[in-house]
This record gives C-alpha cells, sequence and structure tokens, in this order.
C-alpha cells in the first residue's frame, strides 16, 4: 500500500514493542515448559534443583507413579464425564433457553428476560446456596456437576443476542408453513448458530474441566467423586509450603518419588487437553466476548 | 431492537390461524417452564435462603423453623477484630488489584496493535490467551514449584542476584499482594486484550494519516490517536470493574492462602468458606456473605447506571 521510507525511530519503535511482546510470550510460556521438563526428570534428581531447561535424567516414572496412585483414572474419569456430559446438557439447555426469550411472541418475555439477567447481579451467597443444596439432596452425588449449572445466564445472552441478530427472513417461511417451534430451532436456529455455539461450548467444557470448588464443598465425603482439580489441589495444600528441607527423607528408604514431582506430572495431565483444544476455538473468541460486552 | 410485529394481533387473521398462533404461544411457555424452575431453585431460593443469617439456624430444623435472633449475628460481626480485618483486606485487595492490573491489557494491546507482521501477532495472542484456560490451582502449583526452597528458579535467581539465604514467599505476607497481583496480570492480561483490540480495530485510519502528515510518530500516534480512540471502551470496563470492589477471586485467593498467612491476609470469601463451610457455624457465615453481597450489589447497580449515563453521553 503506502510505501515510504520509515525512519530510524519507526525501526526502533517496531522492534522495542516487538521486543517487549517476545519476552511476555516467553514469560508467559516458560511455567508450563518449567514444569513439563520437571515432570520429565528423575523425581529424586530433580529435587537438587537447577533443572530449568532440559531434563538432567530423562524419566517416565513420574507419569507411570502417579497414574498408578492417587486413584488418579477414577478423578480422569470423573472430570472427564462432567466436562462431557456439563457441556453437552448445558449447551443444549442455554441454547433452548435463548431461543425461546428471543421469540417475539412468547407471553411475558420481558419479565422472564428480567428474570434470568437478575441472577448474574444477585446471589444468594455461598452459605445460603450450600443449605439449599444439601436440603435439597444434592450433597455427595455426580449431579451437583451437572445440573445446579445448567442454565449459563451469560452464555443465554450470548446466543440470544446471536439469534436475534440472524435475520428473520432465514425462519418465517417455514413459519408460514407451520414448522414446529422445535423443528424450526433444530433444523434452522441451530446449524446457524454454530459460530457462538463453539465459544459458549469451550467456555463450559474449559469450567467444568477447571472446577474444583463445588466438589470439595458438595461432595467433601465422596472422594470417589473428586475431579482431577481438587486431588492436585489437595496435593498442593497438604504440601502447603514445605519442601523437601523441611522434610528430611529417611537414607535407608527407597524412595521413588517426591510431592514436587507429582504435582508436576499430574499439572501437565491436567493442563495439557486444555493447551490442545483451546487454539481451535481461537477464532470465535472476539465475537463471544463483543456479544456479551454489548448486552451483558 | 427486534423489529418483528405481534403477528397474533394482525387485523383480518383467520380464526383458525390465530388459534395456532395462541397454541404456539403456549408451547413456548412450556419450553421456558423447566429453565424458570432451575432459576428459582437454584438462584432465587438461596436468596431467600439469607435469612439463616438473622436465624440461630438450626440444620434439623432448616429455614422456616429456625429461632429469628434479628441482628445478632451482624452485631457479633462488627465487633470482632478478624472480621473486621477480612472486610478491610477485603477492599485493600480488591483496590490494589484494580489499580495494578488494570492498566495492563490496554498497555498490551497498544503494542499488539504496533505489530507489522500479522503471523506474529497471532502466535502472541494464542499464548498471551493461554494461562486464561488454566485453572489457579495451576497458577498456584506454578508458583509453588518456581519459589521452592531448594532450586526452585526464582530463589536460584535471589540468591544469584543479591546472596543471602533462601526466601518463603508464599509463606511471608508481604509477599501476599505482590503475587495476587503479578499471577493476575500473567492470567488474565492476554485475554483482557480482546475488548480492547476490538475498540482499537474501530479507530479511523485517516486519524493517523492526518497525525502523520502533521508529523506525528508511532509514538505520539499511539497516545493522541489510539488511546483516545479506546477511551470510552476503558471507562466502561474500569467501571464495571469497580463495581466489583467489594468482591475478590476466592479461586485465586484460596489457592494463595495457607495456614502461615491466613491470619492477616484473609478476605470475606475465604473467611465465609472457612467459617462456614468447614466449621459449619452458618450464621455468621451467613451474616458476613450477605453483608457482602448487600454492598456488592448497590455498587454494582450503581456503577451499571453510571456506565449507561457514559455510553449515552459518549455517543456524540
Amino acid at each position: 500500500m503506502k510505501i515510504r521510507k520509515e525512519s530510524f525511530s519507526e525501526i526502533l519503535f517496531n522492534w522495542t514493542a516487538a521486543f517487549i511482546l517476545l519476552i511476555m510470550g516467553i514469560l508467559m510460556l516458560y511455567p508450563f515448559y518449567y514444569l513439563l521438563v520437571y515432570s520429565l526428570n528423575e523425581p529424586l534428581d530433580a529435587m537438587r534443583g537447577g533443572i530449568y531447561f532440559w531434563p538432567r535424567k530423562f524419566s517416565f516414572v513420574n507419569y507411570r507413579m502417579v497414574w498408578a496412585t492417587n486413584n488418579l483414572p477414577q478423578a480422569a474419569f470423573i472430570s472427564v464425564c462432567r466436562a462431557a456430559a456439563g457441556t453437552a446438557l448445558s449447551l443444549l439447555a442455554t441454547s433452548m433457553l435463548a431461543y425461546v426469550l428471543s421469540r417475539p411472541h412468547l407471553v411475558f418475555r420481558k419479565f422472564f428476560n428480567r428474570l434470568f439477567v437478575i441472577t448474574m447481579y444477585v446471589s444468594g451467597g455461598l452459605i445460603p446456596y450450600y443449605l439449599t443444596l444439601s436440603k435439597l439432596g444434592f450433597l455427595d452425588t455426580f449431579w451437583v456437576y451437572i445440573i445446579p449449572g445448567l442454565i449459563g445466564i451469560f452464555n443465554m445472552i450470548l446466543i440470544r443476542t446471536y439469534i436475534q441478530e440472524l435475520p428473520s427472513s432465514l425462519w418465517e417461511s417455514a413459519e408460514v408453513d407451520g414448522a414446529k417451534e422445535y423443528t424450526i430451532f433444530f433444523r434452522i436456529i441451530l446449524p446457524l448458530c454454530t459460530p457462538v455455539l463453539a465459544v459458549v461450548s469451550i467456555f463450559s467444557a474449559v469450567g467444568q474441566w477447571n472446577s474444583w470448588f463445588d466438589a470439595t464443598v458438595f461432595n467433601r465425603n465422596s472422594p470417589e467423586l473428586w475431579p482431577l482439580q481438587l486431588i492436585l489441589m489437595n496435593m498442593l495444600k497438604r504440601t502447603s509450603v514445605a519442601t523437601s528441607r523441611d522434610v528430611p527423607l529417611p537414607k535407608d528408604v527407597l524412595v521413588t518419588l517426591t510431592p514436587e514431582s507429582m504435582r508436576a506430572s499430574i499439572t501437565m495431565i491436567v493442563t495439557v487437553p486444555i493447551i490442545l483444544v483451546y487454539p481451535f476455538f481461537q477464532r470465535y473468541f472476539t465475537q463471544g466476548i463483543m456479544l456479551g460486552a454489548i448486552k451483558g | 431492537m427486534l423489529t418483528s410485529t405481534n403477528h397474533a394481533f394482525c387485523p383480518g387473521a383467520k380464526p383458525k390461524q390465530s388459534n395456532r398462533r395462541v397454541k404456539k404461544r403456549m408451547w413456548l411457555l412450556v419450553y421456558v417452564t423447566p429453565a424458570i424452575i432451575l432459576t428459582i431453585i437454584f438462584s432465587y431460593l438461596p436468596m431467600f435462603g439469607n435469612i439463616t443469617a438473622f436465624q440461630d439456624f438450626d440444620i434439623t430444623k432448616g429455614f422456616l423453623k429456625s429461632p429469628f435472633v434479628g441482628f445478632m449475628y451482624f452485631k457479633k460481626l462488627f465487633k470482632d477484630r478478624h472480621a473486621l480485618l477480612v472486610i478491610k483486606n477485603t477492599l485493600v485487595l480488591s483496590t490494589v488489584n484494580l489499580l495494578f492490573t488494570f492498566p495492563a491489557p490496554i498497555i498490551l494491546s497498544l503494542l499488539l496493535n504496533e505489530l507489522k507482521s500479522d503471523r506474529f501477532k497471532k502466535t502472541v495472542q494464542t499464548i498471551t490467551y493461554m494461562p486464561h484456560f488454566i485453572s489457579w490451582v495451576i497458577v498456584a502449583g506454578f508458583v509453588k514449584q518456581m519459589t521452592a526452597l531448594d532450586g526452585g528458579l526464582i530463589n536460584s535467581i535471589k540468591i544469584f542476584l543479591f546472596g543471602g539465604e533462601s526466601v518463603m514467599f508464599l509463606a511471608d505476607e508481604r509477599f501476599f499482594l505482590p503475587i495476587i497481583i503479578i499471577t493476575n496480570i500473567w492470567k488474565e492480561s492476554g485475554w483482557n486484550t480482546i475488548i480492547f483490540l476490538a475498540a482499537l480495530s474501530g479507530v479511523d485510519p485517516q486519524l493517523y494519516e492526518a497525525a502523520a502528515t502533521d508529523g506525528a510518530g508511532r509514538l505520539k500516534q499511539a497516545l493522541h490517536v489510539t488511546l483516545p480512540g479506546i477511551l470510552p471502551a476503558i471507562i466502561i470496563l474500569l467501571l464495571l470493574r469497580t463495581g466489583r470492589i467489594f468482591e475478590t477471586n476466592f479461586d485465586q485467593v484460596y489457592n494463595f492462602i495457607n495456614i502461615h498467612i491466613q491470619d492477616k491476609v484473609d478476605v470475606l470469601e475465604t473467611y465465609v468458606y472457612r467459617e462456614g463451610i468447614q466449621k459449619a457455624k452458618y450464621p455468621i457465615a451467613a451474616a458476613a456473605g450477605l453483608f457482602q453481597g448487600f454492598f456488592s450489589f448497590i455498587l454494582i447497580a450503581v456503577t451499571n447506571k453510571l456506565s449507561g449515563k457514559f455510553t449515552d453521553i459518549s455517543i456524540w
């Protein structure tokens, strides 16, 4: 387009901006890399420290051991289940509600919209919420991960806004032909909503995958229902600040795992799925965020 | 808003057709009912459940039959020195957090905006979005690993630069706020650029050309064209964030709190969790939660109104 000789200060400016961003990028990536390297090193050797760029004694022993202990396969199963079921069911319920609330001939439409949106700004607070769910018999069940959060109001607003911006001519003819609401929804609206549904499902799946608080509050007494994140959280809390210096290891006992290397490898197990998935959704992020900013 | 007309009351519609419309309306109501029931149970019932704060709550008697004690637990709360410290901590933490973390994504998006290579820009974006998708549990794990006493990177650097002993950063309350701020910047500033970058793309390119012909360099253009261009977005977001000043991020704080520092850095969310859920002292914890929720709601309502006003004004 414009061809113009760049002044020295301009070049300097370009390079400075690029350089600062490069440093930032490295700072954001490095912790992941650090733990990856640490988890791939032989645990006792890793305790000596100094592993910053490359494993000194490469080994998969951490992963093999960690997978065999701590009930990890069970926790992974729970995490996968709640991410899959939670996302699918919430997507269905939320998009259906969004559709109904976008229909102009719904009676009390404004009132219903208010009823839902208010809950984004006012919440009962933790204690009444806990007491309510315990009264309803949700304690120590898998469903406490799914049902209370079935309808995400923020996500509902995203989808509703998207539907309202679609040209209504797309389904008016179907309406004239007497198509049922669910036909219009499943056959016409839903396929058109792919971009916004992609955003909502990644938000929802990541939320489910990362969640540990509901498990620790509602399923405190059912360790078999704990997701990976809670196992990891407990591990972090247990070895709170203590390191090998505070807990001298007995010399005659053959220790194959250290808390640090265990933590590092579980962290990798929990993190890698997310890192692999989210870049594929990147092109939808801006759209999703902006929709939310307008109506949220 | 929607422009579709209300078909059911169209003059001249055949009675048979309007019958169908009525039926359709009924079906819509049927579709919306489950969602309403869910919302009432999981959102409105807990709001009502806040009467616990005014009761000598007995879990066997429930919300309805527990005896009322008026504002007793609120009085208790405001006489408790730890609770008062907790309220102060909450406000300090969220204010300081807002002051330091808010500018980060703005600076980052201004820098991203200056990049010539789209490919480099996209790569940086992908990388800086990543921490947003990671849970605070993992971020806390990173910090723990990096600040480990033996061979942790931060301590190694500290000893290399300043000498002396390793420092237990996480067990020292002086480092608590800096850690909260730094991790917050690390985790969310990349993600928060999205909204500013969108605002940036709306700045009129002619303004840059005009500024360039007036002899403004790139830095001056960024400061005098780009920044004013996204100022409305900045102000609205700042207002909305200010509305949340009574709240802290439980997920973050809880993962960085430990027994060494919890008496000094406790905030309302962690206090409510520890007193209510872990120690089962429901009324006092509910009172603390209600206190927070009440003021938070007022502030959110006020800032929302203000931002609504501002957006209207800013249209011209």
